[in-house]
């Protein structure tokens, strides 16, 4: 069999779904990252998003024998997990979301370039409440489609509409972001 | 008309695959539309900038690797998903464990009757030993204060007892606390437009208050901000940069908040669909905001990589000079004037932090940060005093307008003491079985 690097995810899929645990691993490794965009997309920490991410692949993990490929694209599947994951986990925090502190980072004295992680929190969090001023559906195509990079199919089997209803969803959605930014 | 929408819409979306793809500039996607150039410019740049930070909300470098070992362990341990939470050391962030070393340092100083410590820490600067005891202190004060209004107060009270730290420190050339100081600055005052935000959901009237008192605030400490840039060493510019940045944001944020206010707006329900992957309620039992102008940051100039807006920026006018408040003395904790250039109503410092002319990202961006803040040399440079007198730029106070605590609950983050964890994200611990368990914040 050749490396699992070399099969294509629908093989791959196949492979885990009979109990391979490294293959689920390495179906982990390529969708892992946009899952995770998602999620932290919503999210004001960082360690929460990663402890999703896994939660999410263990969730699916589970569910995988009773999976199958017809209508919902995994893709889309690991998503609305991800998506159930989200309220859960907002509903086990029980309260609304924190900004992300500035001390959340960490910070040396005289270490290298520490302006630039504080930066980078400011810019997450800058990004996560321009999108939370948005309707939701808006929010939730523009990050699928632009952070978490997916088809517009794919953005359409996950939110589970028609792809040209995700087509005037798209529009709509960065008309009003557009809006927003020249609105200041 | 319904045809031509759905025209655009795919018109809009060949764009976007050719843009984001890099197969074209956006210029040349929208370029064989004419007709439609102008609608979909804006679009079609709104699209390329928010891909540009996919970065941002990237995982940090060695996660999925990490992670993947860690997922494939716990499946063969037939580890539950409800229960999947990283062992508590590692969740144990600086944060918490500050926290926790600062109650019950606290808590030992008052029972040992150890009041002096807690009077000595008022002096502290970042880097000093005694200041997490006194941002701890802070932290206590919000612990106990129990109402909204009450915390912005604190955290514009904080947010200026930071300044007089940024001050002190430039006086002093420790430049290396400037960046915490800095950082804790800019926290204090997101906090605070946050519960702005919520309070005004909650209480119209008294948001409107505090609105002014914002207002006035930043706009001071804003023209402080300039003015110490105007004259700060290069090793901490881009610290006061980002400040600046911050605080005008704000400020453009407290406006349009006092804005809606005197206008009555009532927020606007947001759908919430039933779609498989519909709206995700961010707050249980409360409904989202109302969708608000509120315009990204721009990174500091200079940065390859920018948070470029879509709509080119304007050049800020700088803040008018115009005392709001008397000058107050130097008593320790509040920032005195006398690091302000010589601001006299006829002399304006020209703001050296602007939103600079923005061009969209390449459609194929990279997370290629060249900003680098040069490392503090250690030097004491000394600000030539001649050149600064106190005029009338002080600090507005906002202990004048402060409440008397309430109780509600909102744990101010700590501040990092000298001994902290690495800057950049650190590389994910290595996969359990391999080595002993990591503990990424050392």
């Amino acid at each position: 069999m050749p490396p699992f690097q070399e099969i294509d995810d629908v093989q791959l899929l196949k492979i885990a779904q009979s109990g391979d645990t490294e293959a689920f691993g390495e179906l982990y490794e390529r969708y892992a990252p946009r899952v995770f965009r998602y999620l932290y997309a919503h999210l004001d920490n960082r360690l929460d998003a990663e402890d999703l991410t896994e939660d999410v692949f263990l969730r699916v993990w589970k569910s995988l024998p009773n999976y199958q490929e017809q209508g919902v694209p995994f893709l889309a599947f690991l998503l609305r997990v991800a998506r159930n994951a989200l309220i859960d986990h907002y509903r086990r925090s029980g309260k609304p979301e924190e900004g992300a502190s500035i001390e959340d980072l960490p910070l040396r004295e005289g270490g290298p370039e520490p302006g630039e992680a504080v930066m980078a929190l400011l810019e997450h969090q800058q990004l996560r409440l321009t999108l939370k001023r948005l309707r939701e559906d808006y929010r939730t195509v523009l990050v699928l489609r632009f952070l978490s990079e997916l088809s517009p199919e794919e953005t359409a089997q996950a939110m589970g509409k028609s792809a040209g209803a995700v087509r005037v969803l798209q529009h709509r959605a960065l008309a009003a972001l557009r809006g927003m930014m020249e609105n200041r | 008309m319904a045809e031509e929408q759905a025209n655009i819409e795919e018109i809009l979306e060949s764009c976007l695959e050719a843009v984001l793809s890099g197969e074209k500039t956006v210029e040349e996607a929208i370029t064989s539309f004419p007709e439609a150039a102008n609608e979909l410019r804006p679009l079609v740049e709104t699209a390329v900038w928010l891909s540009s930070h996919r970065p941002v909300v990237g995982p940090r470098p060695g996660f999925v690797a990490a992670s993947r070992a860690r997922l494939v362990e716990d499946i063969r341990r037939g580890a539950n998903a409800r229960t999947k939470r990283r062992p508590w050391w590692e969740r144990l962030t600086p944060r918490l464990i500050l926290q926790f070393s600062l109650v019950m340092i606290v808590l030992v100083c008052l029972v040992l009757g150890s009041s002096g410590i807690a009077y000595a820490s008022q002096a502290a600067l970042p880097g000093d030993r005694l200041y997490p005891v006194k941002t701890g202190l802070e932290g206590l004060e919000l612990l106990v204060n129990l109402d909204t209004a009450g915390d912005i107060r604190l955290h514009a009270q904080f947010s200026q007892l930071r300044l007089a730290e940024i001050e002190e420190l430039l006086k002093l050339g420790r430049y290396a606390g400037i960046r915490i100081a800095s950082a804790n600055y800019v926290a204090h005052l997101n906090q605070a437009i946050e519960l702005l935000a919520q309070l005004s959901r909650t209480n119209p009237a008294q948001a409107s208050i505090l609105a002014v008192e914002l207002k006035n605030m930043l706009h001071d400490q804003i023209t402080v901000l300039l003015a110490w840039e105007a004259i700060a060493p290069p090793e901490v510019q881009s610290e006061l940069q980002a400040a600046v940045i911050i605080a005008q944001t704000n400020l453009k944020e407290v406006e349009q908040e006092q804005k809606r206010l005197e206008q009555g707006a009532q927020p606007t329900p947001t759908r919430m669909g039933g779609t498989a992957l519909g709206p995700v309620p961010t707050t249980p039992g409360r409904s989202p905001d109302t969708p608000v102008p509120l315009d990204p940051i721009t990174a500091t100039p200079g940065s390859p990589v920018r948070l470029a807006s879509p709509t080119p920026s304007q050049t800020p006018a700088p803040p008018a000079l115009t005392p709001t408040s008397t000058p107050r003395g130097t008593a320790r904790g509040t920032p005195s004037a006398t690091l302000a250039p010589n601001i006299s109503p006829t002399h304006t410092p020209t703001p050296t932090s602007t939103h600079p002319e923005v061009v969209p990202r390449s459609p194929t961006p990279t997370s290629t940060r060249t900003w680098t803040p040069t490392p503090t040399q250690g030097k004491s440079a000394t600000l030539p005093p001649t050149t600064v007198r106190p005029t009338n730029t002080p600090m507005p106070s906002a202990t004048a307008t402060r409440q008397a605590p309430s109780p509600t609950f909102t744990p101010l983050p700590p501040t990092p003491t000298t001994a902290l964890p690495p800057t950049s994200p650190p590389p994910y611990p290595p996969p359990p079985g391999v080595y002993p368990p990591p503990n990424p914040y050392p």
